[in-house]
């Protein structure tokens, strides 16, 4: 077959598979799908089943793209500013929160987590707990960017109930304690007890709580924090709590002028217009509910400002419409 | 989205057109029993419905990841008269001034993002604006529409995330540039530290000042609104009779009046040099104003009487009443300056007189260098006294106008609503799949086949 | 050839026309777009007592146009920072406009006085200031550089007519020049001293105004100013004299000599200047009294004055009395003759200040080691014999930079005050009454409109035109008049079309061709052979009119009818019809018609190809006899 002959037979051929595709495409969709039943032919029950099942069909399809969407989605986390208005402060403090951090990675030892926040330059770094898991098998890589985080800014670190599983319940030898490698690291561990900064020209004290349980915190701690949170009032007022709840059950109890808070990671689960669905603590659908429930996001109560964040893990369950948040906040007199 | 609805719009245009020219029957009906007449569903307007289904979904995604909006309103009463809250003019391009912009970039941590990138990918427009050339539909414009589209600088940047960002700046600069600053209301003991230089006569002077200014400022205040009281019930009035009362019974009439009286100064020598030397200079300045008034009073007494005719004429005053005043003459302007000057010889001789005093309790006092434990004390309790007030003062005043300009600007985000999105998406790619299927009854239409 | 029918040549080029009036109108778009200007405008009203009159705040005539000075826009174009090659000032200055308001009642004043003949001079109040730019530049770069004007306009006004006297700072860098110490005392203390004094004339002014930028008043700047005065400048003031610091004493006595024989010249000019106005003040007295007099004389109701009839809107008419002013010059004078006296005497007093301050320097304090060694020579007594000269000259450098410096900074305050305080003068005065709005010059909306519409009757015209053309074109070249089928170049030019294509199943050819035409001409005439042959086509085109074909006369009595979709049956039945129509005609019917019939069709005939397709009809023809119908039947 000489090449004239050779290019004009795919030519052909290709014609006739344009035709083929064209007749296809032209041709009526139920016969295509192989449908052979005609219309008359179905019962009501049939086509209320055949609805049912497209109907669930479609919904199922619908999860696996909303999940598999969120599972990319939350493989970056999203920063959230908020401007906190207090007319003791002169000038700015930028305070970064973290929470419930769970030993995810955001880059080598949080290569990209370290990296913003040093492009953030924070005044102040707080984490309110639960950054490791108890039931994680290494903590290396979160001490080893705890130790870099350390030397952006001053940095203060409470215990969440991850912490506090491990160095009181689950671990008995000593050399795993997790306090020491914190304060080797540079961080300052506030458990129960305050501590002081100069940020600027304004002095902050900040108030870190142990352990949130209502029903031995203020037994335990109650006088070291109404110390705090009275005496030199001209100061900047910061409390770092693992678990919000605490604060519901005393509405009328001045809690500092800034709290930072985490633990509920956002419910996990959030639907537009109805909110997270779960909470441990608040049950299901937790906006519709009555109680005043700090899931996320700014409050206030009395005059204190209350920040809740929703956590920076994307591990275990697959966070939907609540991404991994990073807090940024910026207290000045406006 | 608007090309979607355009295509549709062309689709249907063409196939209504087709179907009517192909019949020669224009009605509605008949277009209606075309295009609803059962017909088998055709593979590639499916696809076609599909195709735009995903188009549309990811243009939506990528405007909601690349595009933004918020309104920034003003909530201050100058806001109405298209002032500031100092009352000086608003500019609505201040919204995204190199201020604004270099702030938002500092507060967002925005690597690589230049004032020129983040500025070109930011639009301000007024909400509503008035008809300049329509005297009903003048307007002056409170609310500003902020839009946000991302271009290859800020393409990494969150839409809402920056619009929160420039709104945040531009009520930190607008605060900074236009409310009250009470920068003049702090002293701190810190300032006292520059005082181990001078001379107890000047700390006093300088300390007078300063409870001048927290006075001043406090009765202006006050006039401003009488009835605030701080939540630890201070008033501006109170404010300002206790930093009046520093003054005057601490100030004049206890440290300087014993300074004075005493002739206490860290370095006598210095001081008498000082004031002779103040006095030497004011003399020369009351020669001028003697000089000045004599020579208006001369000019005054030249005056010829007959020179001049006073007339009463019309005038309106501040309440805009009007009442008859006289015509001023040359007359008046020469016994004016001559008054003036006299008033300033009369303050000149004063202060050289109260320097004459001092210098003389100065001569007199057995002390000549050296720091005096008694007026060191006294400067304490004053300092101490003016860090008290000054600290009450600065907070009244704070919390007086955070009150007001707190909310002096308020953001509202738009953020996408996803329901909202799909809701939309639904509803174009219908559209969309029904033109295609009315465009796929045309050509089904408009073939002819043998015999029918 | 075909009849005119417009909805055939509307439906055969809808596609084309659609596309057309989309893509033109796209380009309309373009083109208006290219062309469209933005024009930003405000409305501004000058609020003070005297603007009604057409008058400014100093009294002299309000110019709104002092709106686009190029004073104003050159500080717009550094404020916007605006490239200085593409914008000049005068380029913006063009783009200005102020366009002036008139209420109702000015309104009618213009309309009457205009009727009257008279001219009217408009005195307005309320302006609208626009600016216009181009669609390149943009609807916020109008907003922008319109905004930044009136703002400009706003603070030079305040400016101008009301915060009169600017604040300069002439003390900035003075340590780098070559003044001697007491000299820049003397400038230091002096620009201090006037900076006081304004200060205080605009504290008693508007004692409720305090700056946002810097927190003071001007009365905080005043007092701040006077305790640094009487402090810091008097400390360093005594210092330099006490210690006799200079940096060359002989420079500094020839520099002061200087000043007192200038001052001692003023002295002696300003006082033959007193003499001179003394004289005059008292000649113009006598001669302006004895001219009253004479007037009292001859008109003892004279009274010093004179009446003056205005007419009001309603045209009633008012008398009003004018004093007459016989003080103006008069009063001029005198001042003239106490500022000349002020002079002198200011001089004189300059020249004992200036002898006090050199004696401080010339003096001998006995430190230079007797006999007066610092005379006659360039250093002071002081600087010769005190061990602590240095140290004190060192100090006295030091404290005077750092008071330059704090000066300095309350320079810049003032500044920052006073340019805050005349923005607020100006919102005072001229209040906003509309913020600034952008409207567009082009109503691209309505007139992309218009040219749709245009350009839907042009296209739908054109098509009509182009089908009609076709037509004619196709009846002239491209049809057989006889039959009205398409001629044998027609069947050339759609074989060629075809050529290459694959044929869809059911296309169909069809060849029929009249045997015996020649003796059909013979036995009936040339006419008569036409007319047949028209039958035969008049009969094929009946029976093929519903379905999608080309027919083609061929000449030679030979018809091709190719059809498409369709089948091999269908095709048959209606030439299986065509056969009884011909054996049952009403004409010809005293002749024979031998005639021939083929067909091919692509599926049954396995061929996809049009000439193949028309080769095997052409081989496949079928002898048939239409005979001639006997007279009975007729």
């Amino acid at each position: 077959m000489s090449e004239k002959e050779h290019t004009s037979m795919i030519v052909v051929l290709a014609k006739n598979a344009i035709e083929k595709v064209r007749v296809k495409l032209s041709e009526g969709v139920f016969e295509a799908v192989g449908h052979t039943k005609t219309e008359k032919e179905l019962t009501k029950k049939q086509k209320a089943g055949y609805a049912l099942l497209s109907a669930a069909l479609i919904v199922l399809a619908l999860i696996v793209i909303v999940l598999a969407i969120s599972y990319v989605a939350n493989k970056n986390f999203k920063e959230t500013f908020y401007q906190v208005g207090c007319g003791k402060v002169e000038g700015n403090i930028r305070i970064v929160h973290l929470s419930d951090l769970h030993d995810s990675q955001y880059g080598k030892d949080n290569a990209r987590l370290l990296k913003r926040i040093r492009e953030l330059k924070p005044d102040i770094i707080c984490m309110t707990g639960d950054m490791t898991d108890h039931r994680s098998y290494s903590r290396k890589s979160t001490m080893r960017f705890f130790k870099k985080v350390a030397k952006v800014a001053p940095t203060y670190y409470i215990y969440g109930n991850n912490e506090w599983t491990w160095d009181f319940i689950k671990t008995k030898d000593e050399n795993e304690l997790l306090w020491k490698p914190l304060v080797d690291a540079g961080i300052h561990l506030l458990q129960d007890r305050k501590e002081t900064l100069k940020v600027g020209g304004n002095t902050v004290d900040i108030y870190g709580i142990l352990h949130s349980s209502p029903k031995n915190f203020w037994s335990r701690a109650g006088g070291s924090f109404s110390d705090a949170v009275w005496k030199n009032e001209d100061d900047f007022k910061l409390t770092l709590i693992h678990e919000p709840y605490l604060l519901a059950t005393k509405p009328n109890e001045r809690w500092g002028d800034l709290v930072l808070a985490g633990h509920t990671h956002g419910g996990v689960v959030n639907l537009p217009k109805f909110g997270p669905i779960y909470e441990h603590e608040w049950g299901v659908l937790p906006v519709f509910r009555k109680v005043r429930c700090f899931m996320s996001g700014e409050h206030s109560q009395l005059n204190s400002t209350i920040i809740v964040s929703t956590g920076l893990t994307n591990r275990g369950l697959i966070r939907v419409n609540n991404r991994p948040e990073l807090v940024i906040i910026d207290v000045n007199r406006y | 989205m608007k090309l979607i609805l355009l295509i549709v719009a062309a689709i249907m245009i063409y196939c209504i057109a087709a179907i009517c020219m192909k019949s020669n029957d224009y009605s509605v009906s008949h277009i209606k029993k075309v295009i609803t007449a059962k017909r088998k569903l055709k593979l590639w307007t499916l696809l076609g419905g599909v195709i735009c289904a995903l188009i549309l979904v990811y243009s939506s995604y990528y405007q909601s990841a690349s595009g933004g909006s918020g309104i920034i309103t003003l909530n201050y009463s100058e806001a109405s008269k298209a002032q500031n809250s100092n009352k000086t003019r608003f500019n609505m391009g201040e919204i995204l001034s190199d201020e604004v912009i270099d702030r938002a970039i500092q507060k967002g941590g925005m690597k690589g993002v230049t004032r020129e990138g983040l500025r070109k990918a930011l639009v301000v427009n007024p909400v509503v604006q008035g008809d300049s050339h329509d005297r009903d539909s003048y307007h002056i414009s409170t609310e500003f529409r902020v839009v946000y589209k991302a271009n290859k600088e800020t393409r990494k940047l969150e839409p809402t995330t920056v619009i929160q960002l420039v709104a945040e700046s531009f009520k930190e600069v607008y605060i900074r540039k236009y409310a009250k600053n009470f920068g003049v209301l702090r002293f701190r003991a810190e300032e006292a530290k520059q005082f181990k230089d001078w001379d107890y006569y000047d700390i006093a002077y300088y300390l007078s000042m300063r409870a001048d200014n927290i006075s001043a400022y406090m009765s202006e205040l006050n006039g401003e609104s009488p009835s605030f009281k701080s939540k630890k019930g201070m008033s501006f009035s109170s404010l300002a009779a206790k930093s009046g009362n520093i003054r005057t019974e601490l100030l004049d009439n206890d440290l300087l009046a014993y300074i004075r009286d005493r002739g206490i100064s860290k370095n006598k020598t210095e001081m008498l040099k000082r004031l002779s030397y103040n006095n030497n200079m004011m003399r020369f300045d009351m020669r001028k104003a003697n000089s000045s008034f004599n020579i208006n009073n001369q000019a005054v007494e030249m005056y010829a009487a007959e020179m001049t005719r006073i007339a009463l004429v019309p005038t309106i005053d501040g309440n805009k009443d009007y009442y008859m005043s006289k015509t001023k003459v040359g007359l008046d302007d020469l016994s004016l300056a001559a008054k003036t000057a006299s008033d300033q010889a009369q303050e000149l001789l004063l202060k050289i007189r109260k320097n004459s005093a001092f210098a003389n309790s100065l001569r007199a006092s057995s002390s000549a260098f050296g720091t005096n434990p008694v007026v060191d004390e006294e400067i304490d309790e004053v300092v101490q006294s003016l860090v008290n007030i000054s600290r009450d003062a600065k907070n009244t005043a704070q919390e007086y106008t955070e009150s007001r300009m707190n909310e002096v600007i308020s953001v509202q985000i738009n953020y996408p609503s996803m329901l909202r999105t799909a809701a939309k998406c639904l509803i174009l790619t219908l559209l969309f799949f029904g033109a295609l299927y009315v465009l796929s009854v045309t050509r089904d239409y408009t073939e002819v086949r043998l015999g029918e | 050839m075909k009849e005119l029918q417009l909805s055939r040549y509307i439906r055969s080029y809808l596609p084309y026309i659609v596309a057309a009036c989309l893509l033109l109108t796209f380009l309309v778009y373009l083109f208006l777009s290219s062309s469209q200007t933005y024009e930003a405008s405000a409305v501004i009203k000058y609020e003070y007592r005297g603007a009604v009159n057409g008058k400014a705040p100093d009294g002299s005539n309000l110019d709104v146009s002092e709106v686009k000075t190029s004073a104003i826009l050159t500080k717009v174009i550094d404020k916007l920072k605006l490239n200085n090659s593409m914008y000049s000032t005068d380029s913006l200055i063009s783009r200005i406009k102020t366009q002036d308001i008139l209420d109702k009642d000015e309104e009618q004043l213009k309309q009457a006085m205009l009727e009257e003949g008279e001219k009217y001079e408009p005195k307005p109040d309320t302006v609208i200031v626009s600016f216009s730019a181009t669609n390149s530049e943009g609807p916020q770069f109008a907003r922008a550089v319109l905004d930044e004007v009136l703002n400009t306009y706003f603070s030079e006004f305040g400016k101008k007519y009301l915060n009169v006297g600017a604040f300069t700072n002439p003390i900035s860098k003075i340590n780098d020049s070559n003044y001697d110490y007491i000299e820049m005392m003397d400038i230091i203390n002096s620009s201090t001293s006037d900076t006081i004094k304004s200060l205080w004339a605009r504290a008693e002014g508007e004692n409720s105004f305090r700056s946002s930028a810097t927190g003071y008043s001007f009365g905080d700047l005043a007092n701040r100013f006077s305790f640094i005065q009487e402090t810091k400048i008097a400390s360093l003031y005594s210092r330099i004299l006490e210690y006799q610091i200079t940096k060359n004493k002989k420079i500094l006595q020839s520099n002061y000599s200087e000043r007192m024989t200038q001052n001692r010249i003023t002295a002696q000019v300003q006082q033959k200047s007193i003499s001179d106005l003394f004289k005059l003040i008292d000649d113009y007295r006598k001669q302006m009294m004895g001219s009253i007099k004479a007037a009292e004389l001859t008109d003892p109701l004279y009274d010093h004055g004179t009446s003056k009839k205005t007419t009001n809107i309603d045209d009633t008419e008012e008398w009003t009395w004018e004093v007459a002013d016989h003080t103006v010059t008069y009063d001029k004078h005198l001042t003239s003759w106490r500022d000349a006296s002020e002079i002198k005497s200011n001089a004189m007093t300059d020249i004992d200040y200036y002898k006090y301050l050199m004696q401080h320097f010339v003096a001998c304090k006995g430190l230079c080691g007797g006999d007066k060694l610092c005379a006659g020579t360039g250093k002071t007594c002081s600087d010769i014999g005190n061990p602590d000269y240095e140290k004190e000259r060192e100090k006295v450098e030091k404290d005077l930079k750092v008071l330059v410096d704090e000066l300095d900074g309350l320079f810049d305050a003032v500044e920052k005050t006073n340019d805050e305080y005349n923005e607020f003068l100006g919102q005072s005065n001229i209040s906003t009454l509309s913020t600034v709005s952008v409207t567009e010059g082009l109503n691209i909306p309505m007139y992309m409109t218009i040219a749709f519409f245009f350009l839907v009757i042009v296209c739908c015209g054109s098509a009509i035109l182009i089908g009609r053309m076709n037509d004619i074109i196709s009846y002239a070249f491209f049809t057989d008049h006889l039959t009205g089928f398409n001629n044998r170049q027609s069947l050339d030019n759609f074989l060629t079309s075809n050529g290459r294509k694959v044929l869809d199943d059911g296309t169909v050819c069809v060849v029929v061709t009249i045997k015996n035409q020649v003796e059909i001409n013979k036995a009936l005439g040339r006419e008569s052979g036409d007319n047949l042959i028209k039958y035969f086509a008049d009969l094929l085109k009946e029976l093929f009119a519903q379905s999608d074909t080309f027919k083609v006369y061929n000449g030679s009595s030979q018809f091709f009818i190719f059809v498409n979709r369709t089948d091999y049956i269908t095709v048959e039945y209606l030439l299986q019809r065509f056969s009884l129509l011909l054996d049952n005609r009403d004409k010809f019917t005293g002749v024979d018609i031998h005639y021939s019939v083929g067909m091919s069709e692509t599926s049954r005939n396995e061929i996809r190809a049009i000439r193949a397709l028309l080769s095997k009809a052409v081989t496949r023809q079928a002898e048939h006899t239409a005979a001639a119908v006997k007279e009975d039947k007729q």
